[in-house]
């Protein structure tokens, strides 16, 4: 898995691709605890964020299985008044990438063509 | 021990860092606190090394809807402080061992992993899981992983392992969260089993802890503390030496037992991601930890075992694998046909990779005898 150091250059080279990147976390699935975090804004609480999202991404799962649904959980796209935050998983399942930008300066498309890029460069 | 605080509705756990001296505990600690954004309180310390503890609090991430408020101890590594590192290490949820990659730390590490293992034996309640943080992993001749990993296993030692490099921050929060992860599974345990109280921590601040020490103490460690404390490195011991004639102890008892072909059964320190349901899988794990499991093993090389009556535990011929990978992608097919059957809805069954104590890894299903019995 990739080092807190990598995560971090992953994160710089996402902001290098999206316009307005409020804030950017690895989190663990589990604990909900970050294992990489990076706030461009002092009032957004980005481990508070990163740990109800965890939530969020369990009771998501919780309802796959209810459902029988075999298909696995790649992203979850949510679109706000003023923001996009992404969550995308990564190789493993126990922790995803958490990403909050403004949404006047971007698009899903574009932050989840750049996240999808990025993650693909980190080691195994 | 984990305590649901009432007050402010948060899980309060303790995470405490342990290893020899020099090893990087309390550099550790501290570069975990810059990372959190969090000051590091040490009460004393003579020439850089720490005679009490170093203490960090961090409140973050979540567990069943409640906020994880984290206390972060490191233990004092002087062999004079040894009853102050005892009593600190009995109150942990989850053990960070900070080992020193060096070939003479090496030495060192094994020794202390074995009256860590004394330790553990010892602390009441479900299992405190156990990280090693190989750091120092930029020394030139920096032990490989492999050979600590074996070290551990020959000791009986089932723990995540995380390479460091503390001065830089490298492999610091990886190891702190994993711990979180082991700590919150202890957590859920003590829930299962209603343990877990609902009461303010005994120790809410690092004040109170050091007066807690001072107090069980009652001043006997603090000549041996302060007065020319001297770290003595295992290459400088004479013998004959009252610490040489422990290390020599400690080295005789962990040698290697002899357990022949018969592979280890999974526990509650399989790594995270290795095991379904990625919870209450884990929960699993922790039960049949505790329980004796005779295996089996039939002529096709298939082994399965019984726990006490209460599970049933299996493992094809085939299902071991060189690589972690290729065993973690039979495991998520195996879980996807369990989710499929709706066979993950209780914490009565379990799929896990875990090492098999020889280099490999190999895939167990984990089931309740009655469980079983109706799946027959």
């Amino acid at each position: 898995m990739a080092n807190e150091k990598q995560l971090l250059e992953m994160f710089g080279k996402i902001e290098g691709d999206v316009n307005g990147v409020i804030a950017t976390a690895v989190v663990d699935l589990e604990s909900g605890m970050t294992l990489a975090a990076k706030s461009n804004r002092s009032d957004f609480d980005l481990a508070v964020a990163s740990a109800y999202n965890s939530e969020l991404v369990k009771q998501k799962m919780k309802i796959m299985r209810a459902l029988n649904l075999r298909a696995s959980l790649e992203d979850m796209l949510i679109t706000l008044s003023d923001q996009f935050h992404l969550l995308k998983f990564l190789p493993g399942g126990t922790s995803f990438v958490y990403l909050a930008a403004d949404r006047s300066g971007t698009n899903l498309a574009i932050l989840r063509n750049a996240v999808n890029k990025h993650i693909g460069s980190l080691p195994a | 021990m984990a305590v649901l605080d009432p007050r402010s509705d948060t899980v309060v756990i303790r995470v405490v860092y342990d290893g020899a001296p020099m090893a990087g505990k309390s550099t550790s600690v501290g570069a975990l606190g810059r990372g959190l954004g969090s000051e590091v309180y040490s009460p004393a310390e003579v020439s850089g090394r720490t005679l009490y503890f170093d203490w960090l609090e961090y409140t973050g991430g979540q567990f069943e809807g409640r906020r994880i408020r984290c206390q972060i101890i490191s233990v004092p590594g002087q062999a004079t402080l040894a009853p102050r590192r005892r009593r600190l290490l009995e109150s942990a949820d989850a053990i960070v061992f900070v080992g020193d990659s060096s070939p003479a730390g090496f030495i060192s590490d094994r020794g202390y992993l074995s009256g860590l293992a004394r330790v553990l034996e010892q602390i009441p309640g479900p299992p405190v899981g156990l990280v090693l943080q190989a750091n120092k992993r930029d020394h030139i001749h920096a032990i490989p992983i492999d050979q600590i990993r074996s070290m551990m296993e020959s000791m009986g030692l089932r723990a995540g392992v995380v390479e460091s490099v503390a001065n830089s921050g490298v492999g610091i929060r990886e190891a702190f969260v994993f711990a979180i992860r082991l700590a919150l599974d202890r957590v859920r345990e003590l829930m299962r089993t209603k343990q877990l109280l609902q009461a303010r921590p005994q120790v809410d601040s690092p004040q109170e802890l050091l007066d807690l020490l001072k107090k069980s103490e009652e001043g006997s460690l603090e000549y041996a503390a302060e007065a020319g404390l001297v770290h003595t490195r295992v290459s400088d011991v004479r013998p004959q030496s009252i610490v040489s004639d422990a290390i020599a102890q400690a080295t005789l008892e962990s040698e290697p037992l002899a357990k022949g072909h018969v592979p280890a059964t999974p526990d509650e320190r399989v790594e995270s991601g290795l095991v379904w349901p990625p919870v209450d899988g884990r929960t699993v794990l922790h039960e049949i930890a505790k329980a004796r499991i005779q295996l089996s093993c039939s002529e096709q090389g298939d082994w399965s075992g019984v726990s006490e009556g209460q599970w049933q535990i299996y493992s094809a011929a085939s299902d071991v694998f060189d690589d972690v990978n290729a065993g973690r992608m039979v495991l998520v097919d195996a879980a996807r046909n369990n989710a499929a059957a709706d066979r993950g809805r209780s914490i009565d069954m379990c799929v896990a990779l875990a090492s098999d104590g020889s280099g490999r890894y190999r895939l167990w299903h984990i089931t309740r005898l009655a469980e079983a019995a109706i799946s027959a």
